[in-house]
């Protein structure tokens, strides 16, 4: 199934867009989403971790992801 | 009372005290964040700052509903400014209303260690040679 993927920070620079649209196995869960973005973008390996939200809220690798929910992928924050 | 921001515009520091102020409290605690020129020995030409805007805003909402539960408070305003900043601007304030100190220093405090752990606000900072997007790297 193909899932919104929102991208902030330096993981909006290292895949060069904001919003990606990423096919993934109906009913995956974030830990295969994130393992799917690595096998795209090797380079999100350099990063010291990465969050996912779902729909604002955060999520764990263990989250399913279902249709039409708004998926962010949250580098290390550093507002303040 | 809230007042949770994201602005565009300098922070409003006289704004926000005469607000914070306005109520019977004892004790009213202020945080002013302000950009340094140095940082890490490295001279910080400009430092942008972006969020995740409505989630960014979820997440300071949940800050002020666990201080409000947590502690006596009147008020808690919180303003935080995206863009391009520069050295000596002023990126957030946080400002609590209690009627004692204790309960104002220990609330303001949460907030600014928990928005700067849990908040989805980024910032990269722009040198004379290149840039880095502050904490991102492993």
């Amino acid at each position: 199934m193909d899932v919104k993927v929102l991208t902030f920070g330096i993981i909006k620079d290292i895949t060069g867009s904001g919003l990606l649209h990423v096919d993934i196995p109906e009913g995956a869960n974030v830990g295969e989403l994130l393992r799917t973005m690595i096998v795209l973008y090797p380079d999100l390996r350099g990063i010291k971790s990465i969050a996912v939200a779902i729909d604002n809220v955060y999520a764990t690798q263990d989250t399913s992801i279902a249709h039409n929910v708004e998926v962010a992928l949250i580098p290390p924050v550093s507002g303040g | 009372m809230i007042d949770i921001r994201l602005v565009d515009e300098a922070p409003d520091v006289k704004a926000c005290t005469e607000w914070l102020l306005e109520t019977e409290c004892g004790g009213i605690d202020i945080f002013i964040g302000k950009i340094r020129s140095i940082n890490d020995g490295k001279h910080v030409v400009q430092i942008s700052f972006e969020a995740y805007k409505p989630m960014a805003l979820k997440e300071l909402k949940h800050i002020t509903d666990h201080v409000s539960e947590q502690w006596k408070v009147a008020r808690i305003l919180i303003h935080h400014r995206l863009g391009m900043l520069r050295a000596g601007d002023i990126p957030v304030i946080v400002g609590v209303s209690a009627s004692h100190r204790a309960e104002a220093f220990e609330a303001c405090r949460y907030i600014i260690d928990t928005l700067k752990q849990n908040v989805p606000i980024w910032k990269k900072e722009y040198y004379e040679n290149g840039s880095v997007w502050i904490n991102a790297h492993a």
